[in-house]
């Protein structure tokens, strides 16, 4: 039984297969090395490029600085005087002397050491042997030799104390000498020292950026990872905080430092740093809370930036960093660089994506579209069922999305509305007659609604021509209807009882009364009727509204198509949302979005929602069909609505990283951001900087415009302003344009008045006036600079009755009001400077420059007693005020 | 290869160098081979767990794909407990049903051929294939899908299995349950008699004597059960047989 195979293993040699195995092992060790240290750590290199050219900037600066020096006359002088003081001292007898003082002194440093040496022994056995001593005593042995040792050494210390003073006394003295000495030296030395600092410093900063100064070589600090750990950032899948790390600034190592904007990626510096990471410090809240990306991870770009599979949060460009500003700030409006997330959120609450779409924190938002329960007394059948089947053909702007019905499914949703909404309607009608004296063929009375409308402040809300844009909801929706053809749509009675009081007719109306008389609302409806003609639809169709069948069609589509989520509806009270919930839209997956036949769009998460919003039924297939009615909306209110829709997430900011997280203010300005918007009080007003629409018609007379409100809680008192908006009153009589009455809820009126308090950051807004205590002395003279021998103010400023001489264009408001209206420290504010206040105010400016006659001249006593006057005008006591011909003596002149 | 001179040789050699330095180059060149997978390959990570949102497919780990695979084509108590308990109980007894005393200390296919077909058809077809079908052609859904085809989550496969009595035209339950268990217990009878005429044809009584009837009775029952996952994976892929037989406690 022999094997020849297995003698031939006894006679080979392996030794090539280890040689080359120790190659290959070799081989790849080093090639481990390289991979761990170099290939997979590429914010070396960038560290590495980005030390270069700071070194060359820092070089550069430095270099720059002593070209400078070398052409600045005082330097080159300081210098020549430097050495001039330094030859003549070398040479004269100053030098020598310093030599022999300068050998004295360092005989007195070597005594001084000795000495100083002799003091420190000293020091140190005395503890010891007060240690022995005490702590004899306490184990009650003897002590009385221990004592002694401690006194013989406390004198000998005193002793050689005595003898380190005088030694270190003497070296003073001829330091002090040799100073003196070289005086003149030491003070032309400092001057150029002085003149080459800027210079020491650059060098020093540059030479600082190196390992190893002097020599050839170069050596940069050794690179490395730069992270920022955000404590309880986040939140594992058992609900624990745990620590976010990101290293973003391993590569991007001068994001946070000026001066290298010019840099490129990943070297420059981070755009609007100034404001940006100065309110968001990368040191303390690193980069994924706005940027996304995988922080953790700076193994290469595609890790880092999170652009791997399975990273759910790939890096956000561009616009769509703004998604995630409302993690932390419940406020975005006026945000800066957060104006696409804020017409996101607008569109979304406005054009009421929230009627068919749960949002947490978008859930109980009012619904956006008119009250249907009394339909049938406003609008005409054959337009409501041509309204129906396609809103966008009557108004190309309405918010009303088109549901794509065709002819009998229009009619059928028509029908079901009139019958349902019969009952009431016919209740409204009954209280409201028709009234007479409205006519659209008097033409001067179609003249007298049409200026109407121009100068009341209709147009602070809609438009009455066709193509003319009111005041806009994101880039192309209209606020509120375009009037162009109201008559085609309703009648006179309708229009006129809804001039009269819109809460008549609808509850939970946005237009507000504008107080019309009688005959101003005759006037308007007679204007209206003339725009737009009536259209009739074919016998057939209008038969059809009436039929069981079709009634009953009607209802199967509203529900189904979910009406009631905008409209208010009889027998819908309580419909639920038909739409998916959008709360964490953003954590979709692909597998989770169908995508139906479009194999033609990228299948990723953003063109997905872009598609669905650009034309919602796209995904539709045979078998699956789709509900989302068009909105016809533009591309960038489609990409402002992504922006808000990629913020609706599962993820959840601890309240430390929030801004202003207990703040009760933040949710106060955005619930009455809310109201201001769906009342369109910016359709008039500029609030909080923003709006004020109607002042476009008012550009040669702002005098005329509504007035401005911004910093309006800090103006006006919590308490007045809760009166005014429920029932207005005019304050500026010289105005056209009316503050409407809205008949708002309580509710609402406080949420407004909480909203401007808010605004103001007044932590009390409310303000009581002690009037007993204002001094004697601020009544007078305050009423005296209100007289027409100061300032003069009831030339314009109504008081009362009394009213001022000339045209209303010219008055300003009544002082009766001032003191339950205004805020005392506005009023400070306000005379100080009013055109800080309310810029292009017609208001005259007083201060600085007040009379010197008054209260010592002292623009602060006279601004403040006009403000107490103001605050006790019309009450007796300000009546009784004597105001005498010559001023009292001042206490202080 | 030169022809060996000098006195024939012992054919056995000393461990050490000979197979000591073999093993070691082995050694080597599979670390080798580890260093460079792991500096081409990064781990497979995927995204953090989250207990709310499961993965489609969710997958065991690569080693018990075989396992889930089984799931397709029996209930869990069946797939999960009963047949793994058989396989291990089956290498525990290996020992003991083996007679055969060729091959001890060396590899000779020839004196094994039973043992070692058997071995390989167990651990290659019925696990190694099963976990690389698991890993690779499981999809979303757990859905079939080959190497070449993107991972549809949408996909739709129909489903039209039915029991092995029903695809007899029977209806009634209880003939359903008594032909369901016939056709199992017939399997393993018919198999149990085939085997023990086959082996008597190839070794002789005088074996089956020396083998005795435990051994045999252990053997052909693994065997038969063996191959009767296979037969019942076959059925189900090729005849979209779901169950064979019902029962109220365990689907086979």
């Amino acid at each position: 039984m022999s094997d020849p195979k297995k003698i031939d293993e006894e006679q080979k040699s392996r030794s090539v297969l280890f040689l080359l195995s120790a190659i290959a092992l070799v081989v790849t060790g080093l090639w481990a090395v390289w991979n761990d240290n170099i290939s997979r750590r590429p914010w070396k290199h960038y560290q590495h490029e980005f030390r270069q050219v700071e070194y060359e900037r820092a070089d550069q600066a430095f270099q720059n600085e002593q070209a400078r020096l070398a052409e600045d006359p005082e330097y080159l002088k300081a210098v020549e005087t430097a050495t001039a003081s330094r030859k003549s001292f070398d040479e004269g007898e100053g030098a020598r002397s310093l030599s022999a003082r300068q050998t004295e002194l360092d005989e007195l440093n070597d005594e001084l050491a000795t000495v100083d040496l002799d003091v420190r022994f000293v020091k140190s056995e005395l503890e010891e042997a007060w240690y022995e001593y005490e702590h004899a005593k306490e184990i009650g042995g003897a002590t009385e030799e221990k004592r002694a040792r401690v006194d013989s050494l406390e004198e000998y210390r005193v002793k050689a104390q005595a003898e380190l003073d005088r030694v270190q006394g003497e070296v003073t003295a001829v330091e002090e000498a040799m100073a003196t000495l070289r005086a003149s030296v030491t003070e032309a030395d400092s001057a150029v020292t002085k003149l080459v600092a800027e210079a020491v410093s650059l060098e020093q900063q540059r030479d600082g950026l190196l390992v190893h100064v002097g020599g050839p070589l170069r050596v940069f600090k050794v690179p490395k990872i730069e992270q920022t750990i955000l404590e309880e950032f986040d939140r594992n899948a058992y609900n624990q905080p745990v620590a976010r790390v990101d290293r973003c600034m391993s590569c991007h190592i001068a994001i946070n430092r000026k001066g290298f904007e010019d840099l490129p990626q990943p070297l420059t510096t981070h755009p609007d740093r100034e404001l940006l990471l100065a309110k968001h410090p990368p040191e303390q809240v690193g980069c994924t809370p706005c940027h996304d990306g995988q922080g953790a991870a700076p193994n290469s770009t595609e890790q880092a930036h999170g652009h791997v599979i399975h990273w759910e949060h790939p890096l956000l460009h561009g616009d769509e960093l703004q998604a995630r500003c409302d993690g932390c700030h419940q406020n975005v409006e006026n945000l800066p660089h957060a104006e696409r997330l804020a017409d996101g959120r607008r569109l979304f609450e406005e054009l009421g994506c929230h009627g068919c779409h749960l949002v947490t924190d978008y859930g109980e938002l009012t619904k956006v579209g008119p009250y249907l329960r009394r339909v049938a007394a406003k609008v005409d059948p054959s337009w409501l069922t041509r309204w129906v089947t396609n809103p966008h053909d009557y108004r190309p702007h309405t918010r009303m999305p088109n549901f794509m019905f065709d002819d009998d499914d229009g009619t059928a949703v028509a029908a079901y509305l009139l019958s349902v909404s019969a009952e009431e309607s016919s209740a409204w009608l009954e209280e409201h007659p028709a009234p007479s004296g409205i006519d659209p063929a008097n033409a001067a009375l179609v003249a007298e609604g049409e200026a109407l409308t121009q100068s009341v402040g209709c147009k602070g809300c809609h438009a009455f021509v066709a193509g003319e844009r009111g005041p806009m909801l994101g880039a192309s929706k209209d606020i509120a209807p375009n009037l162009s053809n109201i008559a085609e749509k309703t009648d006179a009675r309708w229009i006129f009882h809804w001039l009269k009081n819109p809460r008549h007719y609808s509850p939970a109306s946005k237009m507000p009364s504008l107080r019309l008389s009688d005959g101003e609302a005759s006037a308007v409806a007679s204007y209206l009727l003339t725009l737009g003609t009536k259209k009739a639809e074919p016998a057939a169709r209008l038969a059809a509204l009436d039929a069981d069948a079709t009634v009953a069609h009607g209802e199967t589509l509203v529900r189904k198509f979910g009406c009631a989520g905008c409209h208010d509806i009889p027998g819908m009270e309580s419909e639920s949302r038909i739409g998916v919930e959008l709360s964490t839209f953003e954590n979709k997956t692909l597998d989770q979005l169908f995508f139906g036949e479009r194999g033609d769009i990228p299948h990723t998460w953003y063109d997905w929602t872009y598609n669905k919003i650009k034309t919602p039924r796209t995904y539709e297939t045979e078998r699956i069909e789709q509900l989302m009615p068009n909105f016809d909306l533009p591309k960038e209110d489609i990409e402002a609505l992504i922006i808000f829709l990629a913020g609706r997430n599962e993820e959840y900011v601890p309240k430390k990283y929030r801004y202003a997280a207990d703040d009760s203010r933040q949710a106060q300005i955005v619930e009455g951001q809310r109201l201001v918007a769906r009342y369109n009080c910016t359709g008039c007003h500029v609030v909080d900087e923003q709006g004020g629409f109607i002042r476009a018609l008012y550009e040669e007379t702002p005098s005329f415009a509504p007035p401005i409100l911004n910093g309006e809680g800090s103006k006006v008192q919590p308490d007045w302003l809760f009166g005014f908006l429920q029932d207005p009153i005019p304050i500026r009589p010289w105005l056209q344009v009316r503050m409407p009455t809205f008949n708002l809820s309580n509710e609402e009126t406080n949420t407004l008045v909480n909203y401007f308090t808010a605004l103001a950051e007044l932590d009390v807004p409310f303000v009581h006036v002690a009037a007993d205590a204002i001094p004697e002395d601020h009544i007078t003279a305050g009423k005296l600079l209100l007289s027409k021998d100061y300032f003069d103010c009831f030339s314009c400023h109504v008081q009362g009755a009394n009213k001022p001489e000339g045209p209303p264009e010219g008055w300003a408001p009544d002082f009766a009001m001032a003191k339950d209206r205004l805020n005392p420290d506005w009023i400070v504010e306000w005379l100080h400077d009013p055109q800080q206040v309310q810029p292009g105010t017609k208001m005259p400016s007083f201060y600085p420059g007040g009379p010197d006659d008054l209260l010592g001249g002292s623009d602060d006593r006279q601004i403040d007693a006009i403000r107490d006057y103001l605050m006790i005008l019309g009450t007796p006591r300000a009546q009784a005020a004597t105001v005498l011909a010559e001023p009292p003596p001042d206490p202080n002149s | 290869m030169a022809a060996r001179k000098g006195p024939p040789i012992d054919d056995k050699i000393h461990t050490w160098p000979y197979l000591v330095r073999s093993e070691f180059l082995c050694a080597i060149f599979t670390t080798l081979l580890l260093i460079v997978w792991s500096l081409l390959v990064d781990a497979p990570l995927e995204e953090p767990a989250n207990p709310t949102r499961t993965p489609n497919p969710s997958k065991a780990p690569w080693y018990f794909l075989g396992l889930q695979e089984m799931l397709v084509f029996f209930d869990p108590w069946h797939a999960g407990v009963v047949l793994p308990s058989l396989i291990i109980l089956g290498l525990m007894v290996l020992p003991f049903i083996d007679i055969n005393p060729k091959g001890n200390g060396y590899y000779c296919f020839k004196d094994r051929k039973y043992e070692i077909i058997t071995f390989y058809t167990g651990f290659h077809i019925l696990w190694i294939s099963l976990i690389i079908i698991g890993t690779f052609l499981r999809g979303p859904g757990w859905n079939w899908f080959w190497f070449w085809e993107p991972w549809d989550a949408h996909k739709v496969e129909a489903m039209t299995a039915v029991d092995l009595p029903y695809l007899l035209g029977v209806r009634d339950p209880v003939l359903t349950f008594i032909v369901g268990g016939a056709s199992v217990i017939g399997f393993f009878a018919v198999g149990t008699a085939l085997m023990y005429w086959w082996i008597i044809r190839l070794k002789g009584k005088e074996f089956m004597q020396r083998w005795g009837a435990v051994r045999f009775g252990l053997t052909s029952f693994l065997f038969l059960n063996m191959w009767a996952v296979v037969i019942k994976m076959l059925m189900r892929h090729l005849a979209s047989i779901k169950y064979v037989w019902v029962t109220p406690w365990l689907n086979i």
